[in-house]
């Protein structure tokens, strides 16, 4: 860090300020993004990037490998493309066929490996795996957007870039699964491997090879249906072609599961946003790096539409602050006014005016602007696994424990059914994570433990009248029921961002909130909830193609606009 | 024997875990489950056919997890709470949590008294301990004061005689430090006896919830289709 930042340090803020389910839920990617990272790091490492085998025939359906050197170390996409009825393209976890599957292997794949994996990999869940194998995952073209490129292409023509804008991507990954789903490698087996130690940059780097798979194929199938007259998709709308993806219940209990991992990750980027906020710089200079910036943000939010009413509302309400943000930003710094931490001057006003989507969206925008001050943390989001535990803690520390960081319950009174109306299971259907309501949905007996609030409320009312001086290790004798939770009670206090502050069997709890946050780590934009329940979104929209990515401007594909009308 | 395999120590942890659950252990009990199958993995030791021989202990109510506790001349026991033998899962864990009680240096012990598998009752002691101290234990098998740490596939019989265990620090020991307790499986992979891992599925799958056509439409929140 800079002298400058040293010099007015802000503090971070308090994880219950940051970690409600309202404030997740309108996350936004940042600098520090996984795919960001992964990109910067392929850049400025000059990974090699090749394409070694393309064995597809004129309809698509065969195989092909991707190879990303990362220095001395390949990793290749092996994808299997399938011909798939209309009736079995779904999403959902439980489906059984799709469009394209594919491993992320470590190595380059021999010929027995491609036999061996044909085999596996197009039954996903139901084939087995290796430590050879990194990532497994599967994708689902997205019908209207491949058939009105296809059309186009076919016929020499290039896509309306309206249309191309309606969806942004070619096809959607339904899951990408690693660290030993499966059989397949343990996260353990490449977590001393620089490249690919912060977290899901491994899965991140799958996504990102497929994607340039996706538009090798479309020109493929264009070509061999109609090789007079076909043209190759304009490059600038390849940019802008993203990987989609959908996103279940599954991502919620990943969180309430790595605790330490969760607040590490937002530890990261608070102090991402600390460093820019403490960063000494006139309002002057802060908007001359902000202008061409706020420019592109104000057209990305324009075209971010939905059909979700909810998110609908939340984006208009966006646009409305953006505007009131940048007549702020016209009047501020004129003259004497602001002060010479133009960032946190920047921070204070969204507080304190706009709402908790573009709060959000502009503590990006800051970060965005400070990426010499904290592109170093996008390589630290890592953490070991496992909880806290120590036996010899007094009943009376984990009472005071409670009282210090989970006052918040007793806000909740799970006396109203509203307050307890949902639990969590896994469905022995494919064992797809699910959310039921207590009352009709058989299983509650089975909860998955997300109910935090309601438990530790439970665990508080069990401790009231145990004598202070007993230990833990004695007090679990006769409450083993409650050992997971004093586990993360221990946990939580030494890593108080690994909590979600808010009641997730509530009634009116939307899991979807749960799932933004960690997207938006991930680097996903273009948020497309399409329930409560699951979402949609976009990866590496915006990103350098393959071909180009050790000469473009790694950090150039931030807030993806579409491009000019190409030439037809 | 049959096997089966490869399997990662990330499936053995989730399924280990799960099957704890379908057992009708706690959560807390359940995640220890699967520190303890990971820690047996990571030392070649396929830890599938005693956990899931401990786990139809506990349905079957042939075990007890309740258990009380009693110290004399700073020593501590743990003794069954009712007339049945204690579960090996639920004393070992509570051995590890008395160990961190005894002070150190004192070379004082922890007894279980009648556990189904003293052997695997020490392995959970030893994987969860969290000051990591190289513990020393006995068991009727008169395997006096071996370290735990040396636990291996001969050491480790599924269905391995019930009887006592004692587990102490060496006197004047500190915690040892993490790499003098090798994990010799570092990478992955671990063969498990196809009975054994059966035997987890057995009960993983009554941790799961039966699904209705209701669950299936709505649960997840999507169509079944999505042909856009």
């Amino acid at each position: 860090m800079n002298a400058e930042a040293r010099a007015a340090p802000i503090a971070k803020r308090p994880a219950r300020e940051i970690l409600s389910l309202r404030k997740m839920g309108a996350a936004f990617p940042s600098r520090i993004s996984f795919m960001r990272n992964l990109i910067r790091k392929i850049h400025q490492q000059k990974w090699q990037l090749e394409r070694r085998a393309f064995k597809l025939d004129a309809n698509g359906f065969g195989h092909a490998i991707y190879t990303a050197h990362a220095g001395a170390r390949p990793y290749s996409l092996l994808v299997f493309t399938h011909a798939l009825a209309p009736e079995k393209r779904t999403d959902r976890v439980i489906a059984e066929a799709w469009d394209a599957t594919f491993n992320l292997f470590d190595g380059i794949p021999t010929e027995a490996d491609i036999r061996r994996l044909s085999r596996n990999t197009p039954l996903q869940e139901a084939g087995r795996f290796t430590s050879k194998e990194l990532a497994l995952g599967r994708a689902n073209k997205s019908l209207r957007m491949f058939n009105v490129i296809l059309d186009c292409l076919q016929k020499g023509q290039q896509p309306d870039i309206d249309q191309v804008a309606e969806v942004g991507y070619l096809m959607r990954t339904s899951a990408v699964y690693g660290s030993g789903k499966f059989g397949c490698a343990d996260r353990m087996a490449i977590e001393a491997r620089p490249e690919l130690r912060p977290a899901f940059h491994m899965e991140m780097l799958a996504v990102y090879l497929f994607r340039s798979f996706t538009l090798d194929l479309i020109d493929h199938i264009a070509k061999s249906r109609a090789p007079e007259t076909a043209a190759p998709l304009d490059k600038d709308i390849k940019r802008f072609l993203g990987v989609g993806n959908s996103t279940g219940l599954g991502m919620a209990p990943f969180l309430l599961k790595h605790s330490r991992l969760m607040h590490r990750w937002v530890d990261l980027r608070e102090e991402a946003l600390r460093r820019s906020r403490s960063r000494r710089i006139n309002a002057a200079a802060a908007r001359a790096e902000l202008s061409p910036l706020l420019s592109k943000a104000v057209t990305h939010l324009n075209e971010w539409n939905v059909a979700d009413e909810t998110q609908t509302e939340a984006i208009l309400d966006l646009r409305r602050d953006m505007q009131s943000f940048m007549q702020w930003l016209a009047a501020t710094g004129q003259g004497d006014q602001g002060s010479d931490q133009f960032w946190n001057d920047v921070y204070a006003y969204a507080a304190r005016h706009l709402g908790m989507e573009a709060l959000s969206f502009i503590e990006s925008l800051i970060i965005e602007c400070n990426g010499a001050l904290v592109d170093e943390l996008g390589d630290r989001m890592f953490e070991e696994q496992g909880q806290a535990f120590d036996p010899a803690m007094s009943v009376g520390e984990v009472k005071r424990l409670i009282h210090k960081n989970y006052d918040w319950v007793n806000q909740i009174d799970f006396g109203k059914d509203h307050n307890g109306a949902m639990f969590w299971y896994y469905s022995e259907e494919k064992m797809e994570p699910r959310l039921g309501e207590r009352q009709t949905v058989p299983g509650a007996a089975l909860e998955m433990p997300l109910a935090i609030a309601r438990d530790i409320k439970r665990l508080a009312a069990t401790l009231a009248p145990v004598d202070d001086a007993i230990t833990v290790a004695d007090f679990l004798l006769g409450h083993a029921a409650y050992r997971h939770l004093i586990r993360r009670i221990q946990t939580i206090d030494a890593c108080p961002y690994g909590e979600v502050y808010d009641n997730l069997i509530s009634a009116s709890a939307r899991p979807i909130d749960l799932l933004r946050f960690k997207l938006a780590f991930f680097g996903a934009c273009k948020f497309d909830p399409k329930s409560s329940l699951w979402t949609r979104i976009n990866m590496y929209q915006g990103a350098p193609l393959f071909d180009e990515i050790l000469d473009r401007d790694p950090d150039g594909w931030a807030l993806p606009v579409k491009p000019e009308r190409p030439a037809i | 024997m049959s096997d089966f395999g490869p399997v990662s120590l990330s499936e053995l942890r989730f399924y280990a875990s799960r099957a704890a659950l379908g057992a009708g252990c706690a959560q807390g009990i359940a995640e220890d489950v699967a520190t303890t199958a990971i820690w047996l993995a990571r030392k070649k030791i396929d830890p599938t056919r005693a956990l899931a021989h401990a786990l139809d202990h506990i349905v079957n109510e042939a075990v007890t997890a309740a258990l009380k506790k009693t110290v004399a001349a700073g020593n501590i026991n743990l003794l069954a709470a009712n007339g049945r033998p204690c579960s090996a899962i639920y004393a070992g864990i509570a051995a590890s949590d008395q160990l961190a009680l005894l002070p150190a240096g004192a070379g004082h012990s922890v007894t279980i008294a009648d556990t189904d598998s003293p052997l695997l009752a020490a392995a959970f002691a030893q994987a969860l301990n969290p000051q990591n101290h190289n513990m020393l234990m006995q068991t009727a098998a008169a395997r006096v004061n071996q370290t735990v740490s040396i636990l291996t596939r001969v050491d480790f019989p599924p269905g391995s005689p019930a009887g006592n265990l004692i587990l102490k620090r060496p006197a004047g020991s500190e915690p040892a430090p993490a790499q003098s307790i090798p994990a010799i499986n570092d990478h992955h992979n671990i063969r498990v006896s196809r009975a054994g891992w059966d035997g987890i599925l057995k009960h993983f799958k009554n941790s799961l919830v039966a699904t209705t056509e209701a669950s299936r439409l709505s649960g997840a929140g999507a169509g079944l289709v999505d042909t856009d």
